[in-house]
């Protein structure tokens, strides 16, 4: 992969453009199917897209200082992590990609949760403050799994590069890395039963608190593509290899759309746990996947 | 699992909240707009003195007095109606209709006060004196 085909990628297809209204879309996905579990109407089509429009319309509160510069700078950082992270999938198989770009992938899913954290800390708001320490606290203790779950597939396929995963086989280890990320999505995403970090009705939005405006939509924007980008991640790592880039390509959208409807169905399904015990759960977590993970591991080395 | 056999069930059931400007109808005994029979009315000004949103303002001067109503201000609360002792105001049973532009549903109405009765003249007083 060149520069120019990277910088095309990450803000043509499947970077910003392709990127920005497949968030709208997934943002309305998971708005519309949790009205409808909870017998709503839900939003109309275009909503999010809206959302963003008259965001960006509205003024912002003069922010002055080193603070008020950083408040600026996070959601920007966090719309470029996103959609470098949704610029490396592999929608279309063969269409470029290099080694260890899993890693890449990784960290830039990453960043965002750290620019949350740190964007309530620079906003100075005790609701931001307390949004921020639960965050920290959060993805310390999901990013094991998470890592765990990662580095287990890519080890046990031999590969750190998307492209290759994407091409190979499933094996049961990687079916075991897919359920432990599906585990950790919730609470990437701030989604029930995880959903700490902006427990909205609780701690107004947590991190978010004193956001508005622009900056605001450009919060929405990066949360959107973090659904994207997350979502796609377990569609690449699922979907059976096709040889056919345009059955390749909807086949991600369709297992793209079916993650975020399960998760939308676990959000529904259940109620906010407290900080203690999200922690707790993913450290349990992290022991039975270790366990399983080493014993599939030796399992397997017997075999040989 | 019976959160899931709820959530089915929410799902099959079909929506209970329409899209607006659909709106469900309105039960009996709804407060909707507030409206003003400036026959009946005394003037006394007591509805904007309860209303305590600035929904009715209520000016007043020797000849005239000027009753004034803005939905935007309102919050339906009913405190004029219930403190209008002639029974002048009363609320439409209806939610309010949608408008586009501010102040479309204002009201205002200027009522000129009955002119007093003409103040008689002293009559003359009687002559007690004598000239002299
Ligand atoms: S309280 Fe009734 S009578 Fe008095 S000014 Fe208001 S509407 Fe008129
Ligand atoms: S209904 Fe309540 S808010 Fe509206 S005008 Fe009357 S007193 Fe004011």
């Amino acid at each position: 992969m060149n520069a120019t085909t990277a910088l095309l990628r990450m803000l043509v297809f499947p970077g910003i453009l392709f990127a920005a209204p497949a968030a709208w879309f997934f943002l309305w996905i998971e708005r519309k199917a949790m009205a409808a579990l909870q017998q709503r109407i839900g939003p109309p089509f275009m909503q999010p897209f809206f959302d963003f429009v008259k965001l960006m319309g509205k003024q912002v509160p003069p922010r002055e200082g080193l603070g008020g510069f950083l408040m600026k700078l996070w959601p920007v950082l966090a719309v470029a992590a996103s959609a470098g992270a949704v610029g490396l999938l592999p929608v279309i198989p063969r269409s470029g990609g290099f080694p260890g770009d899993l890693v890449l992938l990784l960290s830039l899913l990453e960043l965002p949760s750290m620019f949350i954290i740190a964007a309530g800390f620079s906003s100075r708001s005790l609701w931001g403050e307390l949004g921020s320490s639960r965050e920290a606290i959060l993805s310390v203790s999901y990013n094991v799994v998470f890592l765990m779950a990662i580095i287990g597939i890519a080890a046990s396929q031999h590969t750190f590069s998307l492209q290759a995963l994407a091409q190979s086989q499933g094996s049961p280890l990687r079916w075991l890395g897919v359920l432990a990320i599906l585990i950790c999505l919730p609470a990437k995403l701030h989604m029930n039963p995880f959903s700490v970090t902006n427990a909205e009705q609780e701690i107004y939005a947590g991190p978010m608190t004193e956001y508005t405006g622009h900056e605001l939509a450009l919060w929405e924007l990066a949360h959107g593509m973090e659904w994207v980008a997350a979502t796609g991640l377990v569609a690449t790592l699922i979907a059976p290899p096709l040889a056919n880039p345009w059955m390749a390509g909807a086949l991600f959208v369709v297992l793209s759309v079916a993650v975020v409807l399960v998760l939308t169905i676990v959000a529904a399904a259940t109620a906010r746990l407290t900080i203690d015990d999200s922690v707790r759960f993913f450290w349990r977590c992290a022991l039975a996947f270790a366990v399983l993970g080493v014993s599939s591991v030796l399992l397997m080395r017997i075999k040989l | 699992m019976n959160i899931l056999r709820l959530l089915l069930n929410n799902f099959l059931g079909g929506s209970i909240t329409t899209r607006f400007p659909n709106r469900p109808p309105a039960d009996k005994g709804f407060r909707g707009l507030v409206r003003y029979d400036p026959q009946i009315c005394t003037g006394c000004g007591v509805c904007a003195y309860r209303c305590s949103s600035r929904g009715i303002s209520f000016r007043s001067s020797r000849t005239a007095y000027t009753w004034a109503y803005d939905p935007g201000q309102c919050t339906y609360c009913g405190r004029c109606v219930d403190g209008c002792e002639a029974h002048a105001i009363t609320q439409e049973a209806a939610p309010p209709p949608l408008y586009y532009k501010r102040d479309e549903l204002n009201l205002a109405h200027t009522t000129q006060r009955p002119l007093p009765p003409p103040k008689k003249k002293p009559e003359a007083a009687p002559a007690t004196g004598e000239a002299k």
